[in-house]
Formats: structure tokens, sequence, C-alpha cells
């Protein structure tokens, strides 16, 4: 009867260091994923900012032609790289949203450059690739949110010892400020 | 409208007197169950309560039982031919109600959607039989699409010789038409069917609730479920009553479900020929709205 009962006991508390150490796995693992997968994002960023930072400058060059005098437009130099991090990725977005807005509001004085083909096509791309980069923004923080709560919530923060909460992707669109018309 | 059943008023007539058939019929029906079940209940209760009472009276109770049963039979034969009738009416209505509602039907009928549809990821649940009916191709409002009725079934258990019992997992229609994304990633999909484990989360939490998304990147979600776009999914009808599931697939496809809906309904009040006809266009209509009011990037005819 007593080894019965010892075999038991040893059973249960076998079984129960069993689904402990799978449940350490399981959560370390978790944690593991969502870091790739924010690296994911990060990089779907980084992608949308440059085809949006490559369209940016077709239109700039093509506007070159027609706004010979509006030189502070383009002397603007905006720094993208490989390999930045959130805020510097944050800070070329807004640096390019403020330059695009600056560049469409100015085109309204020139017709001719409003009206051409290669302008409205460079139009068309730069807002598909803005449309790309809300997404690409929207899923980087979705996955943060998702780490963040992973690593905050209780058991698992037991385990999340040099795991800190990410930060997230701030476009910060009311920075972008007013875009001044000048007739 | 002439049809194999006669002129346009001999159906009307003949619709009318399925009505009052039918009418009569459910009546029959429904007085036989009340005599039988009132009789039951009463004796139970006489039985319990006075047994004297039932001494002077129980032969009674042995008269209302076998008329009511009478009555059930009358009124199920009745009900079921007038019904019968009926649909095959509708069947000859059928190509006029589509001629009004949709621009073009290439097929109606003798045809299935690819059973493969149903095993996309969409939530629907598993199923060892799949039955369609109503198949439906052509251009509705636009847009090219193939639509169908379907049950899903599951294998429950083997009765004495060895046949599968079914019982009916889902039913719905599913609406095949192409997409105008240029999808990035794999499909993805948003459903109101099952929960998937592990399926992605929007800022919002209302859509999170009503909607579980599997998608296997994330971009692809994002350029389509816009903030705005979400809050609108998640205030229409189909999405109170849980009946909606979207899957946009890579090469094109867009998987449309909706639960419960059929192609082909009928009205039992009706009772004239015309108005069966404007019942049914008016029902695909409707499926049409449904479509319209969900908004998707679907390819639509030139």
């Amino acid at each position: 009867m007593f080894f019965f009962t010892f075999d038991l006991f040893t059973l249960l508390i076998g079984g129960a260091i069993v689904l402990a150490v799978l449940w350490v796995i399981s959560t370390i693992n978790g944690f593991k994923r969502r870091e790739i997968k924010i690296e994911e994002a990060l990089s779907g960023i980084e992608v949308a900012l440059t085809k949006r930072y490559d369209m940016l400058t077709k239109l700039l060059d093509t506007a070159k032609g027609f706004m010979e005098h509006e030189s502070d437009l383009f002397s603007r130099v905006i720094a993208l790289r490989h390999g930045m991090s959130v805020g510097e990725m944050g800070k070329a977005d807004r640096e390019m949203s403020e330059l695009t807005g600056r560049l469409f509001a100015v085109a309204e004085n020139y017709p001719e450059l409003r009206s051409s083909e290669v302008f409205l096509e460079l139009q068309r791309g730069i807002r598909d690739a803005e449309e790309h980069l809300q997404a690409a923004r929207r899923l980087y923080n979705a996955n943060v949110s998702s780490y963040n709560i992973a690593i905050a919530m209780f058991p698992a923060k037991l385990l999340a010892k040099g795991h800190s909460p990410k930060e997230f992707y701030d476009a910060d669109d009311e920075k972008r400020g007013d875009v001044k018309m000048q007739f | 409208m002439t049809t194999k059943y006669g002129s346009a008023q001999e159906i009307d007539q003949r619709l009318q007197k399925l009505g009052r058939q039918g009418r009569l019929g459910g009546k029959l029906l429904g007085i036989g169950l009340l005599m039988v079940f009132g009789t039951a209940i009463l004796y139970s209760v006489l039985v319990m309560l006075a047994t004297d009472l039932l001494e002077s009276f129980g032969a009674m109770f042995f008269v209302p039982v076998p008329v009511g049963f009478l009555m059930i039979i009358i009124g199920a034969v009745i009900t079921s031919k007038t019904g019968r009738e009926r649909s095959q009416i509708q069947d000859a209505y059928i190509p006029i109600a589509l001629d009004q509602a949709m621009d073009r039907v290439d097929q109606f009928w003798g045809a299935t959607l690819d059973e493969r549809y149903f095993k996309e990821e969409l939530g629907l649940p598993m199923f060892d039989e799949c039955s369609q009916s109503s198949y439906l191709k052509g251009v509705l409002r636009g847009i090219p699409l193939e639509m169908s009725c379907f049950v899903l079934k599951k294998e429950t258990t083997k009765d004495d010789d060895n046949q599968p019992n079914y019982e009916i997992a889902f039913s719905g229609l599913m609406i095949v038409c192409r997409h105008t994304m240029e999808l990035k990633e794999e499909g993805f999909a948003f459903t109101q069917f099952t929960r998937f484990l592990g399926g992605m989360k929007t800022e919002s939490e209302a859509f999170n609730k009503a909607f579980s998304i599997y998608a296997e990147g994330g971009l692809d979600v994002f350029r389509l479920l816009t903030p705005q776009y979400m809050e609108h999914l998640v205030s229409l009808p189909e999405a109170r009553e849980k009946e909606l599931g979207v899957r946009l697939c890579q090469d094109g496809t867009l998987l449309i479900v909706l639960e419960h809906r059929r192609i082909i309904v009928d009205n039992d009040d009706i009772t004239t020929g015309s108005g069966m006809v404007e019942y049914m266009a008016d029902h695909i209509r409707g499926i049409a709205d449904t479509i319209d009011s969900l908004e998707l990037p679907i390819q639509r005819e030139a």
C-alpha cells in the first residue's frame, strides 16, 4: 500500500515537472517567435520607407525640371540607410511626409507639372507607398503590443528577465505641421 | 409569363388553390397535434388527481387520440403534396427570376463549386461530406461570380447496416469571385465561424471580438483592414449575427461565405407567379446588396 502510494505520488510529481518544463520551453519559444515577428515587421517598414523614398526621389527629379526656383525643396537631405533604429525610421518617415506635403502644395502652382503623366503616375505611386507604409507600421505595432503583453503577464513574466518592452513605431502625424500654401 | 404549367393566370389560380390547400393541411396538422397531446396531458393529470372521474369518462379519451392521429397524417400528406407542387412551379420560374436579378446567367444547376474551396482556411468545420445545391454562375451587378448553397456534414455513427449517419455541421452560401488586391504574402481570412489559435489581433477590440483573422504574414491584412473599414465591417447586419467569413487567396480568388443564406427562397403567402418571381429576384438582389456592403476590392466587369 505504501509503495502504491509512493508510486502514485512520484507519478504526479514527475508529471507536474514535465508539464512545467514544457510550459517553460513553450513560453521562451513564444517570446522568441514574437521577437522574430517584430524584426520581420521592422524590416517591412524599412522596405516600405525605401519604396516611398525612391518614389519621392523620382518625383523630385521630375519636378526639378518645372520648379527650378524652388531650391529649398530640393536641398533637403533625408537620411535613409539599412538597419536604422525605430526612432531613426520614425524621424525619416516624418521628414519624408513633410517634404511630400510641401512638394504637392507647391506643385499646385505649376499646372503643367500637375497634369503631366509622369507626375500623376508618381503621385499614385507615393500614395500606394504610403498605404503600404501605414500597413507596415500597424503590423509592427501589433507585434510589439503582443510581445510587450506577453512579457508582462504573470506567470510568463517570471521567465522574461532579459526581455524588455520594445518601442512602438510612432509616425506622429501631428508633428507634420501645417503646409503653408504660397500664392 | 407562360410556363409548362400553363398561362400566368392558370398558374396564379393554381397557386391560390395550393395556398388554400396548404393552409388547410397546416390546420389539420395543428389540430391533430393538439388533440393527441392535449388528450395525453389531460389524461395524465386525471390519472394523478381524480381516479373516480377517470373511471366515468376514461373511455372518452380513446376517441380524440385516433382522430387526432388521422388528422395529423392527412394534414402532413396535404402539406407535403402542396409543397411539392409549389416547388415544381417555382422551379419553372427560377430562370425568369435569375434573368431579372442577374446581369448574365452562364449556368444554373448542373455543376458544383470546387470542393477545395471548403477546405480553405475560412474557419469552416471539418466535414465528411459536402453537398451543394443551386449552383449559379454568371454576372451579378457587374461582378463575375459563381455561388452555391452548401451543407457540411459530419459522420456521427454507423447504423446496423454499417451505413454512416450524418449530422449537419454548417450550412450556408459560398460566393466565389476575384479580388483586385496584389497580395505580397500568402492569402488571409477573417471569419466569424471559428477562433483561430494564435490569430492576429488588430487595434480594434470590437473587430477582434467579432472576427478572427488567419494570416501567415500580416502586412496584407493591415492593408485591407484599415480602422475605418473595420468599423464598417463590425456594423454590418451579417457581422452582428456572426454569419460572415471572407478569404482572399494569393491567386486572386475571393471567397465569401454567408451562413444560413440561400440563393432560391419561397414565401408560402405569395399566390401569384409574378409575385414569386419578384420575391426570388429581390432575394438575389439582396445577396448583391450584401456583397456591395462588404466593400471588398472585388473585380468587376469593365
